[in-house]
């Protein structure tokens, strides 16, 4: 049986007695904007595998090549579908097209070297989990200074719980 | 997989336009020629009968931009100062290649430049088997707009540049030096389009640690200053030292070799990379310049670096030089300026479909590498790639006609289309010079009252604080300044290892103890003052911090950086000739000469309303081979009892200090520099050293003696007690906060174990100095003023926590 071509979104996240320090200096660096609600920033990293992958093959790359066992764990996502809870704020980064995902490619050869045929291409990306009383244009705000650089990246924001 | 590229050639209409319309074609097409150029393009079209290519249009622009042919360094300059004009032609062979012309002249046999100014670094002999490669660079503009990815493809792409010299070095260190608007800046004052200089930090840190780490190659050396005009401008220089056989210095490329591109492929990044750095900023650039912003990728760098060395040493090519502005255009425009050569676009690899052969011709891919194959050698070359997981591809040949000629079969069919066909002589001769007015106005700045002036312990707390001088130990620290196993002396040293060390010691051959010492130079503030004292001074400071480790000054060479603002403004070109004339003054006087260089323009930003231009900023780095690293000295003290002297005189030469800065003032009087008497101490510290008759040295830079005092003192966890009468002065100088903070020229504090004073005393004969004190159990630096009362009793972990707080992010 071959396996229909489609894109799988994986995040990878921290184990929670593991510390987040991209998280915890981005939580610094939001303060230092005088956006003083911010509780909390988690940081998800985001892979797009786009394929005919099996269930088992899609296993093999997430838990054998995207994610630490020791200090991380991964669950697949929808689109615009991070975890985020009702009152925080989910935050997607992307390359815009064209840019070079060093990351992306290396991946895929990691996907292909462990002798997974069906992957096509792979794209990274970066997520964020807001947590604390914000508002959309903070939020903006947030994005476009510290979290994505327009030139080369794209972001899309959401709240959890709508 | 193959993509297809888009087959569409255009035709540039020249011969009938007037200046207007070519004036529009230049700015619209993002080319950077100006009148004067376009009209010589113009003529050499007319008597060919014909209109250019874009193929040809856009290499022309690369070959001819500021980035490659360094057109202000190379033109015609008036040069006005007060009522007398002088007319330099040639600036860079007038100073900085003259300084090195007559220093290899007067050095006779003892000359150690293997190959000056030619390569794509210059080459020095370190031992019997091996030279040394350095080439230091920039990567201002990719950097504003990307930090990372700017940063990143900067430091990629300095190691590119020993890897393209001779036929090819292996790296063996990395130095960075970065200059940010401070990390507080307001918010609100930021202009549009411009990043906040924290988070251009932030990523320019990341950017050189990923690629840098990644490689394998250890970060030993670096500065970072602050300076608000830095806002829109931020500057990255990277700097790379490799090693090369000494039989693989010398490389040719000869008519029927095959041009061979390997390493990536070639995507639509970086188109425009070289004409776009010598244009200025505006709040408009973010977006328009989407393209020029390149990504690295360090894994696949690596890859061609594990088969260059391999090939290399096998014979299987005979030239090399890396894609960097200008792609292939510029890498076998080069490479084949000698014999010509044959493009054949449709061969290249290339990322996704639908680039334009002018795109491919001047893509700024990372991470490629052309060569020079003999036909022989390509099977070999090829299986040796494929068992490192590299692509391999030839494009083309290397001809005898001494033309470029570029060549597409479009559509994928067989008929074969000329898309581009130069003449090489006017490639690379037929850039018209240019002719511009330098004025020189010397400012006069205030010096700060007397009365306005806070005590000497709490001047020195804030200094410790402020940006410049803080440690740097948060950006250090993500740097890997082990890895290959040879780091001697590290950025960081003392008792606990965290001390701000003056140079690094790296011994590149594990098995000998020969090492290499890399050291910088650079102090923006004092160009305020005087460009000329400015460029001396740097020069001075990075042979200082040689001195200090234990290097000689006649066994180091430099390199000059500068990176500064449109030098079509007179007054902006009038700092740069008198920066050129003191590199000239003050190498030739010190016998270190220029071995490779670069420098970056335009560095200006204009948000509508304002200019910025960056303050002049010439960056030396100072590259020294060393016999015995086994005499390497560090800069903590080490032992209660042992004596503190400081050697060299101290004048009264606050302005442009950062003591002067702190105050909210510039000053008049910028430290000047006194060669001879710079050279002898120099030489007789060298001397002491050898004999074992210094235990600490640290040089006297920003923030002065009081400054160099304390960090060694925090660095070693001991205290000094000094007095500062027995500092040797000017006898003008009667103030305290003048000899704790002056920031005068070649002046050194030194440790000297107890019970060798007399030996040491002897040694430094005929230059002054004085002991000003011992080192003390007690955790305090506390020092005596010129009135015999004690001005400064302060805790080391006061000065130690003052110093780290700032940048403990």
């Amino acid at each position: 049986m071959t396996a229909e071509s489609k894109t799988r979104r994986i995040a990878v996240v921290n184990r929670k007695e593991v510390v987040d320090a991209v998280g915890e200096g981005l939580r610094g660096d939001i303060l230092d904007l005088g956006i003083g609600s911010v509780e909390g920033v988690r940081h998800v990293r985001l892979y797009a595998l786009h394929g005919a992958l099996s269930a088992a093959e899609l296993d093999r790359i997430t838990s054998g090549l995207l994610t630490d066992p020791v200090t991380q764990e991964h669950l697949e996502i929808a689109d615009a579908g991070l975890p985020v809870a009702p009152g925080e704020w989910g935050v997607e980064v992307w390359f815009r097209p064209g840019v070079t995902d060093a990351v992306g490619e290396t991946a895929l050869k990691g996907s292909r070297d462990l002798g997974v045929a069906g992957i096509e291409s792979v794209d990274t990306g970066r997520g964020y989990i807001l947590a604390g009383p914000l508002i959309r244009s903070q939020v903006d705000t947030i994005c476009r200074r510290l979290l994505a650089n327009d030139v080369i990246e794209r972001y899309a924001c959401y709240e959890g719980g709508q | 997989m193959t993509f297809e590229a888009d087959d569409t050639v255009e035709t540039f209409s020249l011969l009938k336009a007037t200046d207007d319309e070519m004036t529009r074609l230049s700015r619209d097409g993002m080319l950077a020629l100006n009148l004067e150029e376009m009209r010589s393009i113009r003529q050499h079209f007319s008597a060919l009968g014909r209109d250019p290519t874009d193929v040809e249009m856009e290499t022309l622009a690369q070959t001819w931009s500021e980035h490659c042919k360094h057109k202000v360094f190379n033109g015609v300059i008036d040069y006005v100062s007060g009522r007398k004009t002088e007319r330099i032609d040639n600036l860079f062979a007038r100073t900085i290649r003259k300084a090195t012309e007559d220093i290899r002249r007067t050095q006779g046999p003892n000359d150690r430049c293997v190959s000056v100014f030619v390569d794509n670094a210059g080459i020095i002999e370190f031992d019997e088997d091996f030279h040394l490669v350095f080439k230091v660079e920039t990567h201002n503009h990719p950097s504003a707009l990307d930090p990372y990815g700017g940063a990143n493809t900067g430091i990629g792409g300095v190691i590119r540049d020993p890897l393209g010299t001779g036929l090819g070095g292996k790296p063996i260190f990395n130095t960075d030096v970065f200059c940010f608007a401070p990390p507080d800046f307001p918010y609100d004052d930021l202009p549009e389009g411009v990043l906040h200089p924290k988070r251009v930090f932030k990523g320019v840190v990341a950017g050189v640690r990923d690629y840098g780490n990644r490689m394998g190659i250890p970060t030993v050396n670096g500065a970072i200053l602050f300076d608000e005009r830095y806002l829109g401008n931020p500057l990255v220089y990277c700097g790379t030292a490799a090693i090369i056989p000494v039989d693989r210095c010398e490389k040719s490329a000869e008519p029927g070799d095959l041009v061979v591109t390997i390493g990536g492929r070639t995507g639509r990044d970086g188109i425009h990379g070289a004409t776009f750095s010598s244009i200025e900023l505006t709040d408009a650039s973010e977006s328009t310049a989407t393209q020029a912003v390149q990504i690295g990728n360090p894994i696949e760098e690596k890859k061609i670096l594990d088969v260059l060395m391999q090939a290399r040493d096998r014979g299987l090519y005979r030239n090399i030089t890396d894609c960097g502005a200008g792609g292939f255009s510029s890498a076998i425009g080069e490479m084949g300026e000698d014999t010509g050569a044959e493009v054949h676009l449709e061969k290249a690899p290339l990322k996704y479909g639908g680039l334009k052969p002018w795109e491919i011709f001047l893509s700024e891919s990372q991470e490629r590498m052309i060569l020079a194959v003999p036909p022989e050698h390509i099977e070999s070359l090829r299986d040796l790639c494929a068992s490192e997981d590299v692509e391999a591809s030839v494009i083309g040949e290397f001809t005898g006609d001494r033309r470029l000629r570029v060549t597409h079969k479009p559509d994928a069919g067989e008929s074969r289309i000329t898309v581009a066909d130069l003449d090489m002589e006017f490639l690379h001769k037929g850039v018209p010079r240019i002719v511009r007015t330098a004025r020189w106005e010397p400012p006069d700045h205030p010096e700060p009252p007397a009365d306005r002036r806070p005590g000497p312990a709490q001047s020195l707390v804030r200094l410790l604080s402020s940006w410049n001088v803080a440690s740097k130990e948060w950006v250090v620290r993500q740097y890997d300044h082990e890895v290959q196993g040879g780091s001697v002396l590290k950025p960081l040293q003392g008792a606990r290892n965290d001390g701000p060390g003056d140079a690094a010691v790296v011994r590149p051959v594990l098995s000998s103890d020969r090492g290499v010492i890399i050291a910088n130079g650079i102090n923006p503030s004092y160009g305020d003052i005087d460009p000329y004292w400015m460029a001396a001074s740097a020069i001075d400071e990075a042979l200082r911090q040689i001195t200090c480790v234990g290097g000689r000054i006649d066994r180091t060479a430099l390199l000059d950086n500068f990176c500064w603002g449109n030098p079509d403004k007179p007054d902006r070109l009038a700092a740069l000739v008198r920066a050129a004339k003191a590199c000239y003054d003050i190498a030739v006087a010190y016998g270190t000469p220029f071995i490779s260089g670069k420098d970056s323009f335009y560095n200006e930003f204009s948000d509508g309303e304002r200019t910025i231009a960056i303050p002049p900023t010439l960056l030396i780095s100072a590259i020294c081979v060393m016999d015995d690293v086994g005499k390497a000295v560090s800069m903590d003290v080490k032992a209660p009892g042992n004596s503190i002297y400081v050697v060299g005189r101290t004048g009264d030469e606050l302005g442009g200090s950062r003591y002067y800065r702190m105050l909210g003032f510039i000053g008049r009087n910028a430290p000047t520099v006194d060669v001879t008497a710079g050279s002898g101490t120099m030489n007789r510290l060298h001397a002491a050293m050898s004999q074992g008759l210094v235990a600490a040295c640290h040089d006297c830079s920003e923030g002065g003696l009081a400054v160099a005092a304390a960090e060694m003192a925090f660095a070693g966890g001991y205290g000094m007690a000094l007095d500062l009468d027995a500092v040797p002065r000017d006898p003008e100088v009667d103030r305290d906060d003048t000899v704790l903070f002056s920031e005068s020229n070649s002046r050194f504090v030194v440790e000297v174990p107890g019970g060798r004073e007399a030996e040491f005393e002897a040694q430094m004969e005929g230059s002054p100095f004085g002991r000003v004190g011992t080192v003390s159990g007690e955790e305090c630096l506390r020092v005596r003023g010129l009135g015999g009362d004690e001005i400064v009793s302060t805790e080391l972990s006061i000065l130690k926590e003052a110093w780290q707080r700032p940048l403990r992010w």
